[in-house]
């Protein structure tokens, strides 16, 4: 399997036709282009892996596991896996917020939690869930999942539309940007979750997306060795909500639906629940959720 | 009497007549089978590694297999609806099997002419 066909974004053609002048020479170009990739992506895994060891030993310290994978060794092995687990605490979220570059951003800290991918209509009365957001989107023609979805080892989706992910195996969580991820199909393999959404810091910089809205935000992120929602109660632009998470200290964040999108969580205090967009679920049938719940 | 797509990996292998293979879509390094009968099936091959081994086996048929940009490979005999403006295009035999998916307008134009276009040639 030497070849690949080389085609364009909105080429058309028959699978065997006479189609094939110059490709060749492109492919010669593609070969050397993608050796290239490699070769730095190769260097920039040596060095987040160094950078990792020498100068964040704490990530590893709270809850984190390395997952060793099998498809694609140096993407899985360079997820870096999130529980929250600490003793002290009851199974609860944790509010706190800050002011960065104006930006207000509230910041979710679950404890001690499972998370995982739901798809339907959620019960906000269901008291076993203690934080719920609508994770993936959805085409808005016919309404089903945009990108790759794994739900309990079920594929539900295909295809690469944003280049962030989120996969859960147990109640392990990690985030992330990539093309190919072989969590995808680890998912599969272990009844594990796996969603894609729109990169917003990857390896502590910020990601730029297209969407040059005001909105509601919302990103699962990785902040202090932990993993949590950020949030803004005010419409802010994508890219300086990204700066911003960026200056926060976040090392790696996606992006959650955002705008009213159908979100709450229970407030650590009284157990109530706290809206974070329209109260009311969409009526869609793929309307999908990250949860956190009760360990 | 049907062609037969042999997809081997080290651990397992996929053996489908190409007139069961209703598209089969790109997922990075992997790509999804849908059938006739519903199922899907996953390998881990690029779609282009699927096309090549499409035009290699399937001599007689291969020809029906149409690929549409980076992410799909389509069987023309299953087209049964195109439509630019909404960028629908509908997979179906007609009987129990039904896909719609979603492409853009020029790579439907592009199909649509080469659908004409072969029909003008008859």
């Amino acid at each position: 399997m030497k070849e690949t066909y080389e085609i364009g974004d909105n080429e058309v053609r028959v699978v065997g036709g006479d189609d094939d002048k110059g490709r060749k020479p492109r492919l010669r170009r593609i070969i050397i282009a993608i050796a290239a990739c490699v070769a730095l992506a190769a260097i920039a895994v040596i060095l987040a892996v160094v950078l990792i060891q020498d100068k964040d030993p704490e990530t590893h310290g709270i809850g984190t596991t390395d997952v060793q994978g099998t498809a694609n060794v140096a993407t899985a092995a360079d997820s870096i896996w999130f529980c929250n687990t600490d003793n002290s605490r009851a199974s609860e979220i944790a509010l706190s917020d800050t002011l960065i570059d104006s930006i207000n951003l509230q910041i979710l800290t679950p404890y001690n939690v499972s998370p995982e991918l739901y798809v339907g209509q959620i019960d906000t009365a269901d008291k076993s869930i203690l934080f719920a957001s609508q994770a993936a989107d959805l085409a808005r023609d016919r309404g089903k999942i945009v990108g790759a979805f794994v739900c309990a080892g079920e594929p539900l989706s295909w295809g690469l539309s944003k280049k962030g992910y989120c996969a859960i195996f147990g109640d392990s969580i990690t985030v992330g940007m990539a093309e190919n991820s072989p969590l995808f199909e680890q998912a599969t393999d272990v009844g594990g979750y796996f969603f894609r959404q729109y990169p917003a810091v990857s390896n502590g910089k910020m990601v730029e997306n297209k969407p040059q809205n005001s909105s509601f935000r919302r990103a699962l992120c990785t902040l202090n060795g932990k993993i949590c929602v950020i949030f803004t109660p005010d419409r802010v632009l994508m890219n300086d909500f990204s700066t911003a998470l960026v200056k926060l200290g976040v090392k790696d964040g996606i992006f959650l639906v955002g705008s009213t999108a159908h979100g709450w969580y229970r407030s650590p205090d009284n157990d109530n629940v706290v809206q974070l967009g329209f109260p009311r679920a969409p009526r869609m049938k793929n309307v999908n959720y990250l949860i956190f719940r009760r360990q | 009497m049907s062609e037969y797509l042999i997809i081997s990996t080290s651990v397992d292998l996929m053996r489908t007549a190409s007139d069961s293979i209703v598209f089969v879509s790109s997922d990075g390094n992997y790509s999804s089978f849908m059938f006739t009968s519903g199922d899907s099936r996953i390998v881990t091959l690029q779609l282009g590694q699927v096309e090549q081994l499409i035009a290699k086996q399937l001599t007689n048929t291969r020809s029906n297999f149409i690929r549409l940009g980076k992410s799909l490979i389509i069987n023309r005999n299953y087209i049964n609806y195109i439509n630019v403006p909404k960028q629908q295009l509908v997979l179906s035999d007609e009987h129990s099997s039904t896909h719609s998916l979603t492409a853009s307008r020029e790579m439907l134009r592009n199909l649509k002419n080469i659908i004409e276009k072969e029909l003008e040639q008859q």
